[in-house]
């Protein structure tokens, strides 16, 4: 597996297209799944996901191959979202009283939660819009994606430490968030 | 007496972040006791847990991308004007261009020694 992604880049180096269609459809679910827990919409995610491969194709030869494919991906991934975030243009504004209201009776005891995508965006929107952008990088990608601690410090480029007191930072800060939004009930315990 | 109580809610709040964050555990009767005593601790554990049952769903959740295929074909049209940039190219050109000036260099030399040559022989036979 490791050797095809080797031998895919290579060719990719060489212009060729029809491993680069390979190298996007094999990687871009993953790019949009990073990408929307970041900008949480649809519509910006594509467009995320969109710019990420013409950086990749653009900067493809400056790969570095001792990095895993996909941690120079997400990283491209991150900062394209960043600039998304900060152009402020979001496709769509939520309710945040719906959410709450959603997020008030969701059953998360129950077997098999059913969740749209754009309620995923809202959910991860409500409770992480506010952090500073560093804290909200580092919560999406440690606690929402799930990524572990040595990934994250490679994608963001950021010390242990410093991913450590940003994460504690951010989960105190959606806590206190999630405190006020939950007071109606207690049914998440 | 006010800060003692600040300081064990501080403590016991440590332990209940590392119980409920890295799976370790932290809780034993003392702790216990505080949580059915102190409603302000009760609470932070109450919201630390509902913020991780809830990142936790959001984990498992994948958003889906509709219509891939689209999404492949708009990125591969939106390189038709892009080549990849070949990393390599300065190097050569910076190669080619120092042995074209040190062939050049090499061809002054050469003319401006004839030069010399003829100059020298003129002067000679004027003298
Ligand atoms: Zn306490």
């Amino acid at each position: 597996m490791q050797q095809d992604i080797v031998n895919i880049i290579e060719e990719v180096k060489s212009g060729n297209k029809m491993a680069f269609k390979h190298l996007v459809e094999e990687h871009q679910q993953y790019a949009f799944n990073v990408a929307f827990r970041v900008v949480c919409n649809e519509e910006d995610a594509k467009d995320v996901v969109q710019d990420c491969f013409i950086k990749i194709w653009k900067n493809i030869n400056s790969f570095n191959a001792k990095l895993k494919f996909t941690t120079w991906m997400y990283k491209i991934v991150i900062n394209s979202a960043i600039d998304k975030l900060r152009s402020g243009k979001r496709a769509n504004m939520i309710n945040i009283d719906n959410v709450s209201e959603k997020l008030c009776h969701l059953d998360l005891n129950g077997p098999d939660v059913q969740i749209e995508n754009q309620e995923i965006g809202n959910i991860i929107s409500l409770i992480s819009d506010g952090l500073p952008e560093k804290q909200k990088l580092v919560f999406v990608l440690r606690d929402i994606q799930g990524f572990d601690s040595v990934e994250v410090q490679n994608i963001l480029d950021m010390h242990e430490t410093s991913v450590k007191s940003n994460l504690y930072n951010a989960r105190q800060f959606v806590r206190k968030k999630l405190s006020k939004l939950l007071a109606c009930e207690r049914r998440l315990i | 007496m006010r800060k003692e109580v600040d300081m064990n809610c501080n403590i016991v709040r440590e332990k209940i972040y590392k119980q409920v964050y890295t799976d370790t555990r932290e809780f034993d009767d003392e702790l216990m006791r505080h949580l059915n005593d102190c409603p302000a601790c009760n609470s932070y554990y109450k919201d630390c847990r509902s913020v991780k049952k809830i990142t936790s769903l959001l984990n498992q959740k994948q958003a889906v991308l509709n219509n891939p295929k689209k999404l492949t074909n708009d990125i591969l049209d939106s390189l038709n004007e892009i080549k990849p940039k070949k990393k390599s190219t300065g190097f050569y050109i910076s190669i080619n261009a120092k042995r074209f000036l040190a062939a050049a260099s090499v061809c002054l030399m050469i003319v401006f020694a004839y030069e010399q040559y003829v100059a020298m022989e003129k002067i000679i036979k004027l003298e």
